[in-house]
């Protein structure tokens, strides 16, 4: 009744066209970029602005409604998974840039707009917005404050947090909370870390402040192929122990190498185990520098087929295998379920092999394409989810891939958030305590518990039937359970 | 160095005392920073005894360390492996804990280039007011699994708990760093300043006093020779400056009267006199100031500038959700329950 009260009152609130409740129209906003998870939203607001976001607020507010905030759908946790009695509130229509300060070095945009636009509207300016999420030319800047999202560039230029000086949120209850502007600092209680990778919970986004950098004069690429995987990691560790910060720092294995080079042809040498790309930028003769050092580091620890690029076309395909990783999986694969756990890099190798026995053990195969300078592991489970059983067994999979990541001292997410996804192994990374701690906090901004519920923090209940399961031995009981 | 000492149990039990006993604590490191916050309610919680590093990995970036460990000490262990805490906070008489840098959450002269402590803190160990000992965030550069309390710590002056630890991201020492000077008029020495945000260069750190315009520059030798070359009417100077500022210990700030701070906006220009009333960093947007002589309309139109010698407060409709926050942490008001944010 509440739900078909409120979504009388926002058609009676916001314009015709910003309100969709016919099931053709709400289709296309029943997933987002985890499409395992499904589910119609009743009713789709299309706020155009602060004000719009405020009254569908109010009106979830009043009628105790929940709501559910989406901003392109490219999220990889399931994060705007619409609620089944909510509103789903989507901010692609507020996709304005509201102001650039050349000067200052600062952009002021409204959510919807997206990651790239904002590189590319100050491009003539000689600066960019460093994050760069692989999908950043559809991603909104709203889902990646959501998501605190990062990207290839993570360990020279941080996450989202570190690249954002200022926000206006919405709460729940009707304010405004205007925290940090375009300056270093700001007084009190800094609030924005809070918002940032909250994944909707806490309250919405309608405006956002981030910093620009001046575009690095000069870029260099380097590859190199590996046979052993020690190695690889070795030469990466030896790279920052020569006090180099790459810009970029990536892996890949062999499956991942192949699966690449027969989609891309991007002459990645198929015979070697692993291979590494690396990215260093900034003036030329740090560039140069930089560049010579990793190119002897890298034939030290036993690289063979070393390729160099510093013109943007080459450097672009030296990254292209890269960054055709994931579709490239699509083609030996029905389907492919990508993990984003992080560890300390010192146990790749040891996290790798592991990976392999368990994906022996569920009969499934894995490729592993790798954040090797901040440790920010994507393990691509290959499955075919027309076959239930095995979609299972890849779940199953993953959530054992991200407890071994917490087990050596990593997370269950780097990048990609928690969203449905990974509530289960969340219960392993975090303690009663915590997580009740964790909902303490939420209650702070949203008392009545609207604001995506469900998400991002399991419930103790949740985890301690999580738990149990466990006990029995990984076999889960009633699997047709609802489990979210 | 001294020897480590994990105090964390005494801690522990001395907030489970006053939860019991319905006492206040104050929170204490090396009481170095006490001119600009200080909390005197209720008993002295120290946590200069709980010290050491827990794990320092130079590959991974990344050193652990118990919240009574010495700004020092730590500076000494990373030497050892060309590495630093970027973010520099100030060692105010000599002095200083990190567990007091990441609560006050303070940055040095390089904050616009290499971030503030709040940018290093990869995760923290803390005790709640419910004598709960608890951990966010982790020792990875990523990760985005729960709430970012461990960031949120960073500045709340201990109102939230007692941090007992703390994970942080280190970066290599430059290979070298070089500081020069330039005679400049404020307007001129604006523009320059501004450079160095919006052009790729070496510099690492600005500062403007009494008609001259201090650079750092850090980086290898043909970088940095790059960026000198830009400003050929400059003259070297000393290193040693930059500590100076950072801990307050240049002339600048030997004055008597009270110190003002203010953040600016970037892109914003203050009034800026060439009498040595002023001492600008962060390429113009971190502004010291003494209250009396110096008069300038820029600094009282600005919202942040206050005096530095008290907490700074959120607006109105922040401390209503602020208040509840810690509340939220520490529900009896144990930690320094008379500072006011």
């Amino acid at each position: 009744m509440s739900l078909e009260f409120a979504i009388e009152l926002i058609k009676s609130t916001l314009p015709r066209d910003c309100v969709l409740t016919d099931p053709s129209a709400t289709a296309p906003f029943e997933t987002d970029g985890l499409t395992a998870y499904r589910r119609r939203p009743p009713v789709v607001a299309l706020p155009r602005d602060t004000n719009d976001v405020r009254q569908v607020l109010r009106i979830c507010h009043e009628t105790g409604v929940p709501v559910v905030t989406r901003g392109a759908g490219t999220g990889l946790s399931g994060g705007a998974l619409p609620h089944e009695n909510g509103v789903l509130l989507v901010l692609s229509k507020m996709n304005r840039i509201l102001s650039i300060d050349q000067e200052g070095c600062t952009a002021t945009v409204q959510p919807g707009v997206t990651n790239l636009s904002i590189s590319q509207a100050v491009a003539d300016m000689g600066l960019y917005y460093a994050p760069d999420p692989s999908s950043q030319i559809a991603c909104s800047i709203g889902g990646n404050v959501a998501e605190n999202a990062g990207g290839v560039h993570c360990l020279k230029y941080g996450l989202t947090l570190h690249n954002v000086l200022g926000l206006k949120v919405q709460t729940i209850e009707g304010d405004e909370l205007i925290l940090g502007g375009t300056g270093y600092e700001s007084p009190g209680v800094e609030l924005i870390p809070l918002f940032v990778g909250s994944e909707g919970m806490l309250g919405v986004v309608t405006e956002i402040t981030v910093k620009l950098l001046p575009t690095p004069p000069c870029k260099e690429v380097l590859l190199g192929g590996f046979n052993e995987l020690e190695s690889a990691g070795e030469c990466v560790a030896a790279i920052i122990a020569r006090g180099i910060i790459p810009a970029g720092l990536e892996m890949m294995d062999a499956l991942a190498i192949q699966a690449a080079e027969d989609y891309v042809h991007a002459g990645y040498p198929r015979d070697a185990a692993t291979i590494l790309i690396c990215e260093v930028d900034g003036t030329a003769e740090q560039v140069r520098s930089d560049a010579k050092l990793i190119g002897e580091l890298m034939v030290a620890h036993g690289a063979g087929n070393i390729r160099n690029a510093t013109e943007p076309d080459e450097r672009d395909r030296l990254w292209q295998g890269r960054k055709a990783a994931f579709p490239a999986m699509g083609r030996i694969s029905p389907d492919y379920y990508c993990m984003d756990g992080t560890i300390p890099r010192r146990h790749l190798s040891k996290v790798l092999t592991s990976i392999a026995s368990l994906a022996e053990k569920h009969r499934l195969r894995v490729a592993n394409v790798f954040h090797a300078g901040d440790g920010n592991l994507h393990p691509l489970i290959l499955y075919d989810a027309s076959d239930e059983e095995q979609l299972h067994r890849a779940e199953r999979l993953g959530v054992e891939i991200l407890e071994l990541c917490v087990s050596v001292g990593g997370t269950v997410t780097g990048e990609h958030g928690v969203g449905v996804e990974k509530l289960d192994p969340m219960c392993s990374q975090f303690s009663t305590a915590e997580l009740e701690q964790f909902f303490r906090l939420k209650e702070v901004f949203d008392a009545s518990g609207l604001m995506n519920p469900g998400k991002a923090i399991p419930t103790l209940a949740h985890c301690s039937e999580i738990k149990g399961m466990h006990v029995r031995g990984g076999e889960l009981p009633f699997p047709e359970l609802d489990r979210f | 160095m001294t020897r480590p000492f994990d105090d964390s149990q005494r801690l522990i039990d001395s907030v489970n005392h006053a939860v019991a006993h319905k006492k206040q604590l104050s929170i204490l490191g090396h009481g170095t920073k006490a001119h600009y916050a200080r909390s005197t309610h209720g008993d002295a919680l120290q946590s200069r005894d709980h010290v050491g590093v827990i794990e320092y990995r130079p590959d991974e970036l990344t050193i652990s360390v118990r919240a009574g460990t010495s700004l020092t000490e730590i500076k000494d262990v990373l030497d050892e492996h060309d590495q630093m805490l970027a973010c520099d906070p100030p060692r105010f008489f000599g002095g200083g804990t990190i567990g007091g840098a990441v609560a006050s959450g303070l940055s040095g002269p390089g904050r616009p280039w290499y971030g503030n402590i709040r940018d290093a803190v990869l995760g923290i160990e803390i005790v709640n007011g419910l004598g709960e000992c608890m951990r966010f965030g982790g020792s990875v550069m990523k990760n985005v699994a729960g709430f970012d309390v461990s960031r949120m710590m960073v500045g709340s002056l201990g109102i939230f708990g007692l941090i007992l630890s703390v994970n942080l991201r280190v970066h290599p020492k430059p290979e070298i760093e070089r500081t020069t000077k330039l005679e400049l008029e404020w307007d001129q020495a604006w523009k320059v300043q501004g450079e160095t945000i919006s052009k790729p260069s070496a510099v690492s750190a600005t500062c403007y006093w009494s008609g001259t315009l201090y650079l750092r520059l850090s980086g290898n030798r043909a970088s940095v020779n790059e960026t000198l070359g830009r400003y050929p009417e400059s003259t070297e100077t000393e290193n040693e400056l930059w500590e100076h500022v950072r801990d307050h210990n240049h002339p600048f700030f030997h004055r008597q009267e009270q110190l003002q701070r203010a953040w600016l906006g970037r892109g914003t220009q203050p009034e800026i006199t060439n009498a040595g009333d002023q001492l600008v960093e962060w390429a113009g947007a971190q502004v010291w100031s003494h209250l009396g002589p110096t008069d300038s309309q820029a600094l009282e139109d600005n919202d942040t500038s206050e005096p530095f010698d008290r907490t700074s407060a959120n607006s109105e409709t922040e401390s209503k959700y602020v208040k509840r926050l810690r509340r939220a942490f520490d529900p009896h008001l144990l930690f320094n329950s008379d500072l006011r944010l």
